[in-house]
């Protein structure tokens, strides 16, 4: 039986190197994902969650278990996501705002798409790619919100503590994302 | 519809994360709100929809990544070691160093140097006092003890050097 993630985080504590190995296998993805949920640029996202890693390996002890370790170790990378966008690199976020202005399709074709088998699937990836492409416009915490719900299947209240909000305000973001993405995919008028 | 739209909470709804008066509150609404169940079953098939696929994003090479991850943590992946362990700044160890000094010096005669009222008096006197400029004398002096001598002290002078 695979040890749980808290078991995990008590053992990096005790400093098994091991344990962190298996923990950093375990969220790579996901933290890498979220960062990039937040800050749309690949070099800022893996460098900030290599630095959660950093802080995990660092501060595994101060976990208590009071709450879960993802939605511990998601609080750490966003943070970092935020400190990350707040230290500048504003023309990054200048130029991000112009490429996804420039069309629906042209962030897209940039990213490789997930392993399609041809034929039937091709539609439904199309109506994949549609979604995930209205996603662009949300603002950061409507994009990490979304993601934490559909990738980790975080309850709101763990959404809430991972954003650093209310629940009432992670509500408001995952009910603004989603309108926004309804009114996109059937092109309602605003 | 004179009732208020649900909105906010029909995502936690579609969860199952409602409980109890709000639960049958949204429940009771959806019943009768024709818009907002609509907008339910639009968020429940784009949530589904979005479940079903990871978003595209450019993924690195992992391989490359948890190679620099172990870089980074050889250089700055140390665990910090406790308060009271870590090495102290030269100036602040020095200055720590003296304070100790001190302090035992102070106890040893017998008044810590906030150890009570009469002792911040004298010391009150003694900074009223010229003795800078009467150091030779003060120096031969036990301070805390013969305050009449140091309130006496610009007479002293004179009279020494005079």
């Amino acid at each position: 039986m695979e040890p749980s993630d808290e078991a995990l985080c008590a053992r990096v504590a005790a400093g098994e190197d091991a344990a962190f190995e298996q923990l950093v296998g375990r969220y790579q993805r996901r933290a890498y994902r979220l960062a990039w949920s937040i800050l749309r640029d690949a070099e800022g996202a893996r460098d900030v969650s290599q630095e959660a890693f950093i802080r995990l390996f660092q501060t595994a002890g101060g976990f208590a278990g009071r709450a879960r370790f993802s939605t511990w170790f998601y609080r750490i990378v966003v943070n970092l996501s935020v400190d990350h966008r707040r230290k500048g690199r504003w023309w990054r976020q200048v130029f991000a705002r112009g490429e996804r202005s420039d069309g629906d399709g042209n962030a897209l074709d940039e990213h490789p798409a997930p392993t399609v088998d041809p034929g039937d699937a091709l539609e439904r990836e199309r109506a994949l790619a549609d979604v995930w492409a209205a996603a662009e416009a949300l603002s950061p915490q409507q994009r990490a919100a979304l993601l934490l719900q559909v990738q980790d299947d975080l309850p709101t209240k763990d959404i809430a503590a991972v954003l650093g909000c209310s629940e009432a305000t992670a509500r408001v973001h995952l009910h603004r994302a989603l309108s926004a993405l309804r009114r996109t995919l059937r092109k309602e008028p605003r | 519809m004179t009732e208020a739209h649900v909105e906010s909470a029909l995502v936690p709804c579609l969860r199952g994360e409602l409980a109890g008066d709000e639960r049958q509150h949204v429940e009771r609404h959806l019943a009768a709100c024709a818009s907002c169940r609509a907008a339910a079953a639009d968020f429940q098939a784009i949530l589904e929809r979005l479940a079903t696929a990871p978003p595209p994003v450019v993924e690195p090479d992992w391989v490359r990544y948890r190679a620099e991850l172990r870089a980074r943590l050889g250089t700055s992946g140390e665990k910090p070691r406790a308060w009271w362990l870590r090495p102290l700044p030269i100036g602040l160890a020095a200055a720590a160093a003296a304070a100790v000094i001190l302090t035992l010096a102070a106890t040893r005669e017998g008044r810590g140097p906030n150890g009570d009222l009469a002792a911040l008096d004298d010391d009150a006197l003694a900074v009223g006092l010229d003795i800078i400029d009467n150091r030779a004398i003060v120096e031969r002096l036990d301070l805390l003890e013969d305050l009449d001598v140091i309130r006496d002290l610009d007479r002293l002078a004179d009279t020494r050097e005079g």
